[in-house]
């Protein structure tokens, strides 16, 4: 049975969060949910907390919501006004991490004539090629089977986007995930050595965010995480996100779940919540 | 007090002789106080500077009864795949910050430096063992640590999963080379492909912990390792110092 803290519905969450922007004050600092996007709809509140696509985005709310009651800062939902003053704190899917970075986004574009005799033959053979040249690879590290992102998440990654046949020409294009060691040549040359391949572009869409927040805010939020979680972890967060469109460096991101998590219980939300209100404490007294 | 004759360089490293007891890693000294994280590896800071998988240096120091040495990390090259090189991106630290192996290795290119390399020997020969059995138990592991004599060195029987390895730890630097050979080529246990091969890099690491960082010279060591046991290692060591469970012997 669960006996951790109990959770609002949905629609109070959202209520709740929509008015608490500290227009009629100064607040100390601003706290932010990155959302992706999220349908409120397809989240349900049960006994073992939020369920559903989203859920740890509206888990994440709640617990911006509990924290921002309990402390001078203003919670910007559901449209963030990014110019506020005071420092910036980003709740993600961070599983307790912090983050001062984010990810950056692109977009490669490859093109190869399509075989006229036998098109559907072709554009598999093609695109055989392309999904194993968009493979993550290390010579040590074991990347194909790591799904919590323990390597990958330093790699320049590829996701298979769209597949367009038009006249004599097939057109691939993959979403890229980027980090600052990506290179728009080493990505043209990843799959302009796949066989019939005829022309690569590489787009670069969001740039890779780090931000340099000052020693006070970093030892605030570092002294917070070693609080309640005994230690302070430095991760990236694998795309871009509200935070990468803060302006100014006095900002982080921190917060509990993972990336796509279907679910987000209490204990995520008390953790998450205490984070919260940690960081913003030691902020307030921090010199 | 041991020391090299002069420096030597391993993946990621340069060791250099110094004239005071104690080893250094990017200045920090190798020592629990200085331990900020001990589980799936062990970070030391002190001083607003951090080292990063340190048990890849202090393992290797420590089978060579190295006892005195200053560490500096050497790599100049960003590889993010790796958890702690994104970490040091972060926080506006270089990647020499970051000592571990980067194959998850036990720095084999450093523990045969020091095995060639010219050791000085000088001072007092005191050595470090435990007054009564110290056990600790945690994240599924559990170890025991018990008195040896003056002289007999470090005893270890480690147990990962279904593999049992023992091992002879001479802290003269007179360890058997064909167990430092096997040592070299073992991967931490994440990146293993055998329980056998993770328990024989785990006696590197736990002469990190216990010898070099825990400080004992003779001691027998029982361990069942479970996940990420630098929590194990360290926190038994801890626990011997602070309940005064340790003594120096002079020969």
């Amino acid at each position: 049975m669960n006996t951790g803290p109990e959770l609002d519905a949905v629609p109070d969450v959202l209520d709740r969060a929509a008015g608490m922007d500290g227009t009629d004050a100064r607040p100390a600092c601003n706290v932010v949910v990155a959302d992706d996007g999220f349908d409120p709809g397809a989240v349900e509140l049960s006994d073992d907390g939020y369920a559903g696509a989203g859920a740890g985005t509206v888990g994440r709310l709640a617990a911006a919501v509990q924290a921002v009651e309990r402390t001078d800062a203003a919670l910007q939902y559901p449209d963030p006004s990014l110019v506020a003053s005071g420092p910036w704190f980003v709740l993600a899917p961070l599983s307790g991490d912090v983050s001062t970075v984010h990810c950056g986004t692109g977009r490669v574009t490859i093109r190869a004539p399509a075989d006229p005799d036998r098109p559907d033959a072709g554009i598999d053979r093609l695109l055989s090629g392309l999904l194993d040249a968009a493979r993550p690879r290390h010579p040590a590290y074991p990347v194909e089977d790591d799904r919590r992102g323990v390597f990958t998440t330093g790699l320049t990654t590829y996701s298979l986007s769209t597949v367009d046949v038009e006249g004599k020409m097939v057109t691939v294009t993959f979403d890229v995930v980027t980090t600052p060691a990506t290179r728009p040549g080493a990505v043209r040359t990843r799959f302009g050595a796949v066989d019939g391949v005829s022309a690569v572009t590489y787009e670069p869409l969001v740039g890779v965010e780090r931000a340099d927040p000052s020693p006070g805010l970093r030892d605030a939020v570092e002294t917070a995480h070693r609080t309640v979680l005994g230690d302070a972890c430095y991760e990236w967060v694998p795309e871009p996100t509200v935070f990468s469109r803060i302006p100014g460096p006095e900002k982080m991101a921190l917060g509990t779940g993972a990336p796509g998590d279907q679910s987000f219980g209490p204990e995520a939300y008390a953790r998450c919540v205490d984070l919260l209100v940690e960081s913003i404490r030691a902020t307030e007294v921090a010199p | 007090m041991r020391t090299l004759a002069s420096p030597v360089e391993g993946s990621e490293v340069r060791v250099e002789p110094t004239d005071s007891p104690g080893i250094t890693i990017n200045g920090i000294p190798a020592g629990l106080a200085s331990v900020c994280k001990a589980d799936i590896r062990v970070d030391l800071a002190a001083g607003g500077r951090r080292a990063f998988v340190v048990e890849h240096v202090l393992g290797p120091l420590g089978l060579h009864g190295v006892t005195a040495a200053a560490v500096t990390g050497s790599s100049t090259e960003w590889e993010f795949a790796r958890p702690e090189h994104r970490f040091c991106y972060s926080t506006d630290l270089g990647p020499s910050a970051v000592v571990g192996h980067p194959d998850g290795l036990p720095n084999p290119a450093l523990l045969e430096a020091l095995g060639d390399a010219a050791v000085l020997e000088e001072g007092p020969t005191t050595r470090t063992t435990v007054t009564d059995p110290v056990r600790c138990a945690t994240n599924g592991g559990r170890i025991r640590l018990e008195p040896r004599d003056y002289g007999a060195g470090v005893r270890v029987e480690a147990t990962f999963g279904d593999a049992t390895v023992t091992a002879e730890i001479d802290r003269g630097g007179d360890t058997d080379p064909a167990l430092l050979e096997r040592i070299a080529g073992a991967t931490t246990p994440y990146l293993s492909p055998t329980d056998e091969e993770a328990a024989t890099h785990a006696l590197a690491d736990l002469v990190s912990d216990l010898v070099v960082l825990g400080g004992f010279d003779d001691v027998a060591v029982t361990v069942d390792l479970g996940d990420a046991y630098h929590a194990l290692t360290v926190g038994v060591a801890r626990k011997a110092h602070d309940g005064s469970l340790v003594t120096d012997r002079e020969g």
